[in-house]
């Protein structure tokens, strides 16, 4: 019996390495392909798909081998997933992030440095000043997808029942009386309308927003040597414009975004301040306003020069990923200017690079974009730090502070200045 | 019995009990102690190798120097109080009522308990917008009814925000505390009452002296379940307030949700979760009792 099992024991085992060896042959070739996944909240949005669907297939073909595979999630789980995914050790390769989220990616290690993936060629295009509000200690983790400041957008049907002139004001004392005309109006269901716009809800984007009326105001957080500086004479101007918009009902109270654009869409709001994708929103509530939509660049208050934060779709590569080239190749082609000409095509946003402007001729002429084309120029570089989120909700707890809670706005710094002092130690 | 098949016996009913003990054990008990242990030290979500460095109680101190935690703790407390005293009493009256037989009864419980099955999270979108300012149903009929002139912002008013969460956890949790209720008052026997008739008792001595009584078990559950609800009330708060205006809804769930998972800060949001469970367990051994006392 042992004289016969032996060989046969052979046999099989011979037989088996020579089946192993056969499986690993195409495997070896097989390693040259490369799944690439792309975690993202746009790719979940109907009005994309299309897009999505194109690209994956334009990018597929250009580059045989490497296949994009979409994960995606709703915006508000977004970072959440990715946090969670790469703790566990399965990070997808790319990861569409807001600007607010690029901080806490880059903290905590999760994503790759970009520099050499993209190489200088690249990163020359992006323009600077959009450029260096994404260099972490003169490091590039992430670029921008799309951008935006927090433009101006009015409704000219409303300024011409208001008896104003259709051409955007330039500075926020201008706007304000638009505003008390824009406000004296009514809806046909006899329902006010309200003269000007901005955020203050607690959310992270608000604060943005409302820093950006810091900004413009010649305000801020940080004075020259990095210091913590609230309480100064910009960020008082802006609190005291806020409070008076508030007193004579120009803004609606506590207002998030999505319910300013939504009393813009049905008329009820003459102007207000958004990133420009945003009034994407309004368009979809109500498609007969685009006609009578105008847009300007962030408005100038006491004589400052205008300012925004910048509000961006960043794409990062994930610093576990083992596809790296392949990602940067990939955001190489999808913010190529060919592919971003598709891309605006769907939805209103601001190209981050000059090459992209230069390669899509109808992109300045298009009314809904060519005022605001100017925009770098208002952008104003906030630092990188994971407390960022919860810097933007200081500030938006100051505007209602003013607002809502009837502070004075000395009071209100005071309580933000101690705020930011312990956030950012 | 012999001493020996009693230790048997022992031993038989420990190694039935070892799952048990091992589940509630891994899965309960250490994130608990884990999540405490963290609550020490600098503990933030990386994917740097940071070694965990011990800061001098500097989460706790921090939490209480900036005011967020006792203000976290007042706007718990004050909702929670406010949200399971409301819905106690609007459940005992509903279930009091309910109890006397009356017609339709059927339908009005299934109604009634509409919202308890519906989600959270939908209850707090449904809310947000029937308290919108400019477009919300709320605002329509106040000022229909003429109680109000021109629109309030419920949910973004300092003064308001907080009461108007809660009439949105009022709006789902009744449903539980008056079917829970009736279900107790639908097995006191009705020889009670019509002893306490026969003796002359008013309907006020019959509650306070067989209703009640017979009640007891089940109110103290329900609204201790109703108190541990409220006191970890999340998504409606963030998703109807995010913990604003001016963190006058900040609970303690909000203020370890921002820490924790905004700027993935886990050793502060370990220290408010640690703060919030020593409460709640001195909460619950007083609550337990007074229960217990009341019964003697």
């Amino acid at each position: 019996m042992k004289k016969i099992l032996v060989p046969v024991l052979l046999a099989v085992m011979t037989f088996s390495l020579f089946a192993a060896g056969q499986q690993d042959a195409p495997a070896a070739d097989e390693a040259k392909d490369v799944t690439l996944t792309f975690a993202s909240w746009s790719v979940r949005e109907d009005r994309f798909s299309d897009y999505f669907e194109a690209l994956k297939a334009d990018f597929e073909a250009a580059n045989p081998g490497i296949t994009i595979e979409f994960a995606g999630y709703p915006y508000g789980e977004l970072k959440k997933q990715v946090l969670i995914m790469a703790n566990a050790g399965q990070s997808p390769d790319l990861i569409q992030s807001e600007r607010g989220w690029y901080s806490s990616f880059v903290d905590g290690g999760y994503v790759a440095e970009l520099d050499a993936l993209l190489g200088p060629e690249y990163l020359a295009e992006v323009y600077p000043a959009i450029l260096g509000d994404m260099k972490v200690d003169g490091k590039i983790y992430g670029v921008p997808w799309i951008a935006s400041p927090f433009v101006m957008f009015y409704n000219k049907a409303l300024f011409a029942e208001a008896g104003l002139e259709d051409k955007a004001p330039e500075t926020y004392e201008e706007a304000m009386m638009m505003a008390e005309k824009l406000s004296a109006l009514t809806d046909k269901d006899g329902n006010a309308v309200y003269g000007l716009g901005q955020s203050t809800a607690s959310v992270p984007v608000s604060g943005s927003a409302v820093l950006s009326m810091f900004f413009s105001y010649g305000g801020g957080f940080r004075d020259a040597s990095g210091n913590i500086d609230v309480i100064n004479e910009g960020n008082r101007a802006a609190l005291n414009a806020l409070k008076e918009m508030h007193a004579a009902k120009y803004n609606p109270e506590g207002a998030k975004l999505k319910d300013l654009r939504n009393l813009f869409a049905i008329g009820r709001l003459g102007m207000y301040f958004d990133t420009l994708w945003g009034i994407g929103g309004a368009y979809a509530i109500n498609p007969d306003i685009q006609g009578s939509v105008g847009v300007t660049v962030p408005l100038s208050g006491a004589g400052s020069p205008a300012g925004s934060s910048l509000e961006a779709h960043m794409l990062l590569v994930a610093e576990d990923s083992p596809n790296k080239e392949a990602a940067a190749e990939f955001i190489k082609f999808a913010t190529s200017p060919e592919q971003m000409g598709k891309y605006v095509d769907i939805a209103p946003f601001l190209f981050p690079k000059a090459n992209q402007v230069d390669g899509n001729p109808g992109y300045k002429s298009n009314p809904g974009i060519a005022p605001v084309l100017g925009y770098a120029d208002t952008i104003r570089s906030i630092e990188k730090n994971p407390e960022m989120e919860n810097v933007f909700l200081a500030m938006t707890t100051a505007a209602q502070s003013v607002t809502v809670g009837g502070m004075t706005a000395d009071q209100a710094l005071a309580n933000l200045d101690k705020e930011l002092k312990t956030l950012l130690k | 019995m012999t001493l020996k098949s009693k230790a048997g016996d022992k031993v038989f009913g420990t190694i039935l009990l070892l799952p048990s003990i091992l589940i509630v054990g891994g899965f309960i008990f250490l994130p608990v102690v884990q999540s405490v242990f963290y609550s020490f030290f600098n503990f933030k979500l990386t994917r740097k190798k940071m070694p965990l460095v011990w800061n001098n109680f500097d989460n706790y101190r921090s939490l209480i120097e900036s005011g967020k935690l006792q203000n976290a703790f007042a706007i718990t407390f004050q909702f929670m109080i406010l949200v399971v005293l409301v819905v106690f009493l609007m459940g005992l009256i509903m279930s009091l009522f309910m109890n006397r037989g009356s017609s339709g009864e059927r339908l009005t419980r299934t109604l009634t308990l509409l919202p308890w099955g519906t989600p959270t999270v939908i209850v707090a979108l449904l809310w947000s917008w029937m308290f919108q300012a400019e477009y919300g149903v709320v605002n329509f009929i106040l000022m229909k009814l003429h109680f109000i002139s021109e629109p309030m912002g419920f949910l973004v008013n300092p003064d308001t925000a907080l009461a108007s969460v809660g009439v949105a956890a009022i709006w789902r949790q009744l449903p539980f505390m008056f079917i829970m209720l009736l279900a107790g008052l639908q097995g006191i026997p009705s020889e009670m009452y019509e002893a306490a008739h026969i003796d002359g008792a008013s309907w006020l001595q019959s509650f306070r002296h067989i209703t009640l009584p017979f009640l007891r078990n089940v109110i103290r559950s329900s609204i201790l379940v109703t108190i541990i609800t409220n006191f970890k009330q999340f998504p409606l708060f963030w998703t109807m307030t995010g913990g604003g205006p001016m963190d006058r809804t900040e609970t303690l769930a909000i203020l370890t949700y921002k820490n924790a998972f905004v700027n993935l800060n886990f050793g502060v949001g370990a220290a408010v979760a640690a703060s919030w469970m020593v409460v709640l367990i001195a909460f619950s051994l007083l609550y337990n009792r007074i229960f217990k006392e009341a019964e003697y």
